[in-house]
């Protein structure tokens, strides 16, 4: 239960990672070896040059896309699966993901520049998470979680029939590739400056769950024994919901809908270090990200197009879930 | 010295009231037990004295402070509740579980420190745990997940436990186990309060019997005189024979009547 045991195997995951970051680096058209990234990243050679052109401008972007996009699934996963109290809970589980893919489907059938299409995508996302709120508070019931989660199916399907409809009047040679491509997710269009919009939401919104980490266990026993245990369940439920919220639509908005990242990261995190939050989300985070650079690695590489990432998720994660499945009960808890 | 009370207080969920004109107290030091059949409102009265129920009308004081004016912080460091024994979705580990009862001593962004690991380790030992510290909490026994549940309201430093149906669900031996305990700790300083179904646990533990029907409070008392075999008929419908057996012990046996014997 202390939290300096896990410090170390930590250290050794971001390492890892670092590592498998530099390694992702070197791979693509331009050929590149380690000594070259060394020298253009650690400032010895000109940045100017094509080695250095292709490294700011294209690799380093792409790889820190990859690491933020899984971290912040694997986070807001994480988060959301403790305070439903449900291992099957995902970071869509609000129709987040349903409300962004309508609001960037809207913007590409606009024919919007790319920010357009982010800031809507992110629009849509906080958008449809408000809706689900407002049903929710509207419903007065005394499962509200319950309620939280049928709500978001209503509003995730009617973004959902909304998307299509957008999809069937888009001009199909120009639009419809853009749209699907974006509503299966892919950093492939994504440019730095892209990420560096989006991650200061994700940033401040993972702040709150550092902070609140040791309460979101309690909050994972049932509103009423956390209320006899003296946590303030409803605010602290709703500072948590609207952050994960904020994080999921902050990478949707630059990376599009991938899916099962945010569904399978904790639960491999959890097999690893246990349900208690303190060391579920510094763990989820990394998993998530070493897994999404990994996922993205490949996609750009398997085939001379570039593979949307929410096709590799299902594939990686298709077998995965059944896998922990035949496995019973004892690996969703 | 009275340690909770409660005056005229109407208890219910919403518009929905269950049960009006409640007047109780319970004594420092005392076990308390609440008895009745099912339905009968015990849950409901439980959650609406430690304070996770607004009271419909009347006032419940813990300590000489109106509940109400409590946060959920304060009424965690005056009353610990100790649920039905359940297993949580996610394998928490025992020390996980009771170190959730430190939460009301933690500031909302505070970690549990060094002191805090040192008393789960003490609340653990005291109800001789304290090897299972790391063991899979959803993997023990019922008997021995609602110990845990104990340890953890220990581990909350209150004067006050209220345990829901401690027994409910348990195994004959649990039952006598958790019975066990719950007298150690009140000869330890505790004051408890505990709702039941059997009439034999309040003869067990109790000091102080309120037998419950259809959201009234029929009779409270000592529990040899309140628990008597009429009472016992009116609360749960079925003629009930009390006796003292010759070891001292005082039970209450159903009459079970009109049933043959069959085999097959």
């Amino acid at each position: 239960m202390t939290s300096s045991r896990l410090t170390a195997p930590l250290l050794l995951l971001a390492l890892g990672i670092v590592a498998l970051a530099l390694f992702a680096m070197t791979i693509g058209a331009y050929r590149l070896d380690l000594a070259d990234i060394l020298a253009v990243v650690l400032g010895q050679a000109v940045s100017d040059s094509q080695a250095g052109i292709v490294i700011w401008s294209i690799r380093l972007p792409r790889v820190l896309g990859a690491l933020a996009l899984g971290a912040c699934l694997a986070a807001a996963g994480a988060v959301y699966q403790q305070i439903f109290r449900n291992p099957l809970v995902s970071p869509d589980i609000l129709g987040v993901s349903a409300g962004a893919g309508l609001g960037a489907v809207i913007g590409i059938f606009l024919s919007l520049p790319v920010i357009g299409i982010q800031m809507l995508a992110f629009v849509g996302g906080l958008a449809a998470v408000g809706a689900v709120m407002g049903l929710a508070a509207g419903i007065r019931r005394q499962d509200t979680v319950l309620v939280l989660v049928l709500a978001g199916v209503v509003i995730g399907a009617l973004a959902g029939s909304a998307t299509s409809l957008l999809k069937v009047l888009a001009d199909p040679y120009d639009q419809l590739p853009a749209i699907t491509f974006w509503l299966l997710g892919s950093l492939a269009a994504t440019a730095g400056s892209d990420i560096m919009a989006a991650l200061p939401f994700a940033m401040v919104a993972l702040v709150p769950l550092v902070l609140l980490r040791h309460k979101v266990d309690v909050l994972a026993m049932g509103d009423e024994e956390a209320r006899a245990l003296g946590v303030d369940t409803g605010r602290i439920r709703i500072i948590l919901i609207v952050a994960a919220t904020l994080i999921t639509a902050s990478v949707v908005s630059f990376a599009g809908v991938v899916g099962w990242v945010g569904l399978i990261i904790p639960h491999f995190a959890r097999m690893l270090v246990g349900p208690s939050f303190h060391r579920l989300l510094p763990t989820a985070i990394l998993i998530g990200a070493g897994f999404m650079l990994i996922v993205d690695t490949i996609a750009r590489t398997i085939a001379v197009k570039e593979v949307p990432l929410g096709i590799l998720t299902a594939v990686i994660g298709a077998p995965v879930f059944v896998y922990l499945l035949a496995r019973g009960r004892r690996a969703w808890s | 010295m009275t340690l909770l009370c409660a005056e005229r207080l109407a208890i219910g969920y919403g518009r929905t009231q269950i049960a009006s004109g409640i007047d109780l107290t319970i004594s420092a030091g005392t076990i308390t037990c609440l008895l009745g059949p099912n339905g009968c409102g015990k849950t409901t009265l439980l959650k609406t004295l430690i304070g996770l129920i607004p009271p419909l009308a009347g006032s419940v004081t813990v300590d000489h402070a109106p509940i109400t004016s409590l946060s959920a912080t304060e009424k965690a460091r005056r009353i610990a509740y100790v649920p039905q024994q359940h297993a949580p979705p996610f394998p928490f580990t025992v020390g996980d579980v009771v170190m959730m009862g430190r939460q009301a001593h933690l500031g909302l962004f505070a970690a549990p420190g060094k002191r805090d690991r040192e008393r789960v380790v003490a609340v653990l030992g005291h109800i001789g745990m304290k090897h299972l510290l790391d063991a899979d909490y959803s993997r023990l026994s019922g008997g021995q997940r609602q110990m845990v549940l104990i340890a953890r309201a220990l581990a909350q430093d209150t004067t006050l436990l209220v345990l829901d149906e401690p027994t409910a669900s348990l195994d004959f031996g649990n039952q006598a186990l958790i019975l066990a305990e719950t007298a150690r700790l009140a000869r330890a300083g505790f004051t408890i309060l505990m709702s039941t179904h059997d009439p034999d646990h309040a003869f067990a533990v109790a000091d102080d019997v309120i037998l419950m029907k259809d959201g009234a409070i029929l009779a409270r008392g000592a529990p040899r005189e309140t628990l008597t075999a009429e009472a016992l008929r009116n609360v749960y419908g079925v003629e009930i024979a009390v006796e003292t057996l010759a070891s001292g012990t005082t039970i209450a046996v159903p009459q079970i009547q009109g049933v043959s014997r069959r085999r097959g």
